[in-house]
């Protein structure tokens, strides 16, 4: 029974982490779309090569999924980093985390947030005079947002007395995603 | 509880539907066209095919700017302009812009139509490229333009300024503009730039990324007269780059690719017509003609290949459209559009490049800040119960349980020595809230 469950729990994990790269190369997306279009000034060997052509196209949807993927292991480094930073924080307390199970209640936070951001980039991509003002404050509405919700499922099986050591211990790596988005 | 965050939310969005009510109300209406039918105007065309035959070298600085130049000014003086030669040097060229005025007495306005007059010929000298769709079209419309208004008394002043060296930054429409003392500045009531006309999929008109009366007026002439002029789409396919530090915006697109990005940086007016298809994705940035690769600045920007792609017929009423726009726009209702221009220059601090750079410092730093003040009243708290927590931990022996159903807390974790005693884990705990 035992093994069923965590062979199941590993379905989740690698379902989550595909998912998880997928939103973040559809949060990429209206960046990378941005960045493509500057390419039609570069220089009249570059306009030749990508106005319509197969190569164009490729560059424009291919480029966030690779962004992606080094986003992926970028975003893998900092879990690694964080958990040592926060474990050791509540190392006196006599608890730390895991890193499979903080994955699992991070990253569901994470899918929404890049799926957000996503969204948002659309939105300003269609209505950019907005962004100037708008874009930084609704994003890191959207990063406390699922900073709160990864707080609280994970201290969801934890004594309320140790809430702030857990608040406290993942204070730089709140730190470090706002400044970043 | 539950009522009252009802209450409140029921609250704000009564208060966002009324503002949204008065906001629109509050708009200005429009004043009505005077729709006066012409039947001859003359074709910009003719004026193209002979530009591009006998000017196509017409590069800044290069062997064809004197006759070029030379050739508008005595058109422009036939048509009622006195003309001024504007020289200045860039990259190591001399070259001239070519200031075309028409002034009245006792002036209602005063309206610059402005467009590049200069091609990329010595760039790609072996494809002779004639710069049809990069700037002679622009040239033959606003040549014909000039014709059409000759005998037609004006209650506005007419300036058109042919800039040169637009390919670099457009520098021409700088250095014309830094010459302008601010009252001059504060006198152009509107700017409007023709920009890549001729073998676009349809015609727009753009003024702002914002609405603005006069945009909507330009647009309400062309459904009187039936111009089928396009509206701007919203997705307008920005760049993350602006083309100028003073830039009042943060990105940029192919709205702002012309003379009216310097005038639209000085906070004037202004309206640009542009031939491409601003919808369509296939190209980076703009496609010119849907199926086609661009040839805006390219080698391939020859009047012939602009005829093998679309006609000649085609061509010819994409030009006369612009011109009828303008004419019934600037001459017919320019009473009603002086009216729609705004009377108050202010800068619109809500899109400057250096407000919103600072707005997102700013606001990020804030944030951080609450983090951090978080932090340190999470530290007081458990240095103040200190010995709460002492307990606590003395109390539970091999601490905190986690209970998880997703057993994401690890009793005696790596992080924890093992063979230390619950004791010196609480030593430690005093030292890393110090």
């Amino acid at each position: 029974m035992e093994k069923i469950n965590n062979k199941n729990k590993n379905v989740v994990s690698i379902i989550i982490s595909i998912a998880l790269y997928f939103a973040m190369a559809f949060s990429i997306f209206p960046t990378m779309d941005q960045v493509y279009n500057l390419l039609a000034f570069n220089s009249d060997e570059m306009i030749q090569m990508l106005d319509m052509s197969l190569m164009g196209k490729t560059i424009k949807y291919i480029t966030p999924f690779i962004s992606s993927a080094i986003l992926y292991i970028l975003y893998n480094a900092y879990i690694k980093v964080i958990l040592r930073g926060a474990n050791g924080r509540m190392a006196p307390f006599r608890f730390s985390i895991t890193k499979e199970g903080c994955r699992r209640l991070i990253d569901p936070c994470f899918i929404v947030l890049c799926i957000l951001l996503g969204i948002l980039g659309i939105i300003f991509n269609n209505y950019p005079y907005w962004s100037t003002l708008l874009q930084t404050p609704l994003r890191l509405i959207c990063v406390i947002g699922a900073l709160v919700v990864a707080f609280l499922r994970m201290t969801k099986s934890l004594d309320k007395v140790f809430y702030p050591i857990v608040l406290d211990a993942f204070v730089w790596p709140s730190i470090i995603v706002v400044v970043l988005i | 509880m539950m009522k009252k965050w009802y209450k409140l939310f029921c609250i704000v969005i009564v208060i966002l539907v009324f503002t949204t009510i008065l906001c629109s109300c509050s708009q200005n209406k429009l004043p009505q066209v005077n729709k006066i039918e012409k039947e001859d105007i003359c074709s910009p065309l003719d004026t193209l095919k002979y530009i591009s035959e006998n000017y196509p070298n017409r590069t800044r600085g290069g062997e064809g700017e004197l006759a070029f130049i030379n050739y508008i000014k005595e058109n422009m003086e036939t048509y009622g302009f006195s003309v001024d030669f504007q020289e200045f040097t860039t990259s190591n060229v001399l070259t001239n812009n070519i200031i075309c005025e028409r002034k009245v007495e006792n002036p209602k306005g005063h309206i610059l139509l402005g467009l590049q007059w200069d091609n990329c010929y010595e760039q790609f000298k072996e494809d002779k490229p004639d710069g049809a769709y990069e700037s002679g079209a622009s040239i033959s419309v606003a040549l014909t333009f000039a014709k059409e208004i000759k005998d037609i008394a004006l209650d506005f002043d007419l300036t058109i300024v042919y800039f040169s060296d637009c390919i670099n930054n457009w520098y021409g429409v700088e250095f014309y503009l830094n010459k302008l003392t601010s009252k001059e500045l504060n006198d152009i009531d509107l700017m409007v730039n023709l920009a890549m006309l001729g073998s676009g999929d349809n015609i727009y008109m753009y003024s702002r990324d914002f609405s603005t009366n006069y945009n909507k007026y330009f647009y309400k002439v062309s459904e009187t007269y039936n111009l089928g002029i396009k509206n701007v789409p919203s997705n307008k396919r920005i760049m993350p780059a602006s083309f100028s530090e003073n830039s009042m915006y943060t990105y940029s697109h192919i709205g702002m690719i012309g003379c009216n990005y310097s005038f639209m940086n000085r906070n004037i007016p202004t309206i640009s017509y542009l031939s491409i298809n601003w919808e369509d994705q296939s190209n980076p940035a703009y496609t010119e003609l849907k199926g086609y690769p661009n040839i805006f600045e390219t080698k391939n920007d020859t009047l012939e290949n602009m005829i093998n792609r679309v006609g000649e017929e085609y061509i010819d009423k994409n030009l006369t459209t612009v011109l009828k726009s303008l004419e019934y726009t600037l001459v017919e209702n320019s009473d009603n559009l002086l009216q729609t221009l705004p009377k108050d220059r202010e800068t619109n601090w809500a899109i400057s490049n250096t407000t919103s750079f600072i707005s997102n410092i700013v606001v990020k730093i804030i944030v951080i800040g609450l983090i951090l003040m978080m932090s340190i009243m999470i530290r007081q708290y458990v240095r103040k119960n200190n010995d709460k927590y002492k307990k606590e931990i003395e109390k539970t022996k091999v601490v905190i349980m986690p209970n998880a159903e997703d057993d994401i807390f690890n009793e005696d974790s790596q992080n924890v020595e093992k063979n230390a005693t619950i004791n010196e884990k609480v030593d430690t705990f005093d030292d890393i809230f110090e």
